[in-house]
């Protein structure tokens, strides 16, 4: 395979490994980003039922019509979050469905305790009667509350780990594929470095050895690359310089030969 | 006595400032019944050939004191029969041209091979 093939081969596969991690490092970092986005409305809700579960007890305190209000404000907000989180992760999604069932139940249980409040009472049976009912209702709610507090505790919980988990694996993917990258390169540049430099180290010793005088010497490189032809393109020249100074050798010695023999026929002339 | 038995026991002068040829071509030549004598610059060869009964001499071009040329012309100049083999690693155009000026008795590039040489040698002597 010639050099410049290998080399090629090399930079394709770069690339492509390169092109291959920006879309997996690309597919990661945006995994990243939703379990980051995700954990952190997670949090939200967390924090949502926490505050709904104040304010449950702030009314059961006062009931106060502000209270209410801000109650069901609060409930509104956390139902729109609710609705909006979706979850790939099963657990998640199991935690989040008992989220949101206590949700709904709270609202009917609260709704119930508000109507009751607004109910004129005459006697002291009717009163005793609403107020053990009451008392049920909010333990009720407060029980619902509190296992709500519960889930979303957990549910934040396993967000944040599956968060941390994407973010481990994406460092993971960074170092394993560039190492994967400085791999790639070592190998090109060791297999290009071994089809370059050795057989020019052995052509320079061959030239050194063809210039001192000895034409017979052959540069053993072999290989259908560039510099297996330069050594076989060597070969041949230095086989023509020897045909060349062997002809010469023998034009001048063919010359002396006959000067000396029209020197001997002219010497024996005179003799004559 | 033959004159051949007399010629293939005569010295010859191999001058060469390389060690290396001048053992390998006394080599070729004492394998072949000649006495080689030795020199590895002009002034040990000139040296020689006022000493001994040299009957050809074989030199290398170029020697730290001088060079084959000068020692090939010096032998044709003063009416000498010697014939004179000039060997060469490089063989120049201008060498060349000298060598046929002098007329210089044969011309042999290195590496030299021992039937080349043998084959002129009994040819000039």
């Amino acid at each position: 395979m010639k050099i410049k093939a290998k080399l090629q081969i090399g930079a394709v596969l770069s690339i492509g490994i390169t092109v291959v991690i920006s879309i997996i490092l690309f597919l990661a970092s945006r995994q990243v980003d939703k379990a980051v986005r995700q954990s952190g409305a997670v949090q939200n809700i967390v924090t949502k039922v926490f505050e709904s579960n104040l304010l449950l007890n702030d009314f059961l305190l006062r009931h106060e019509e502000q209270a209410e209000s801000q109650w069901h404000g609060n409930h509104e907000a956390l139902g729109n979050l609710l609705a909006a989180l979706t979850l790939d992760d099963v657990e998640e999604r199991g935690l989040m469905n008992q989220v949101r069932g206590e949700h709904e139940k709270t609202a009917a249980l609260f709704s119930q305790l508000v109507e009751g409040n607004k109910e004129q009472r005459r006697d002291r049976d009717e009163i005793i009667s609403f107020l053990e009912l009451e008392e049920k209702v909010a333990d009720e709610l407060s029980s619902r509350s509190r296992a709500m507090m519960s889930h979303a505790a957990a549910l934040a919980e396993l967000s944040q780990a599956r968060a941390v988990g994407a973010q481990r694996q994406g460092s993971i993917l960074v170092v394993v594929f560039t190492a994967a990258v400085t791999l790639v390169l070592a190998v090109t540049l060791v297999m290009v470095a071994g089809a370059v430099v050795n057989p020019i180290t052995k052509l320079m010793e061959a030239t050194r050895i063809i210039a001192d005088g000895n034409l017979e010497h052959k540069v053993d490189v072999t290989g259908d690359d560039e510099i297996g032809m330069l050594a076989s393109a060597f070969n041949e020249m230095t086989h023509k310089l020897k045909d060349s100074y062997t002809g010469l050798q023998d034009a001048f010695n063919e010359m002396a030969r006959k000067l000396r023999k029209t020197k001997k026929e002219a010497k024996n002339q005179q003799g004559e | 006595m033959g004159g051949n038995a007399v010629e293939k026991h005569g010295k010859i002068l191999v001058a060469d400032d390389e060690p290396a040829i001048v053992e390998l071509v006394a080599e070729i030549l004492k394998s072949a019944g000649y006495t080689a004598c030795t020199a590895s610059n002009i002034k040990e060869a000139e040296g020689i050939l006022e000493k001994e009964e040299i009957v050809l001499a074989v030199t290398d071009i170029y020697m730290p004191d001088g060079t084959g040329l000068d020692l090939a012309r010096k032998i044709k100049s003063v009416g000498a029969k010697i014939p004179v083999i000039i060997m060469t690693g490089t063989p120049k155009s201008d060498n060349v041209r000298q060598s046929v000026n002098i007329e210089v008795d044969a011309y042999l590039i290195k590496p030299v091979g021992a039937d080349n040489l043998l084959a002129l040698v009994k040819e000039l002597i």
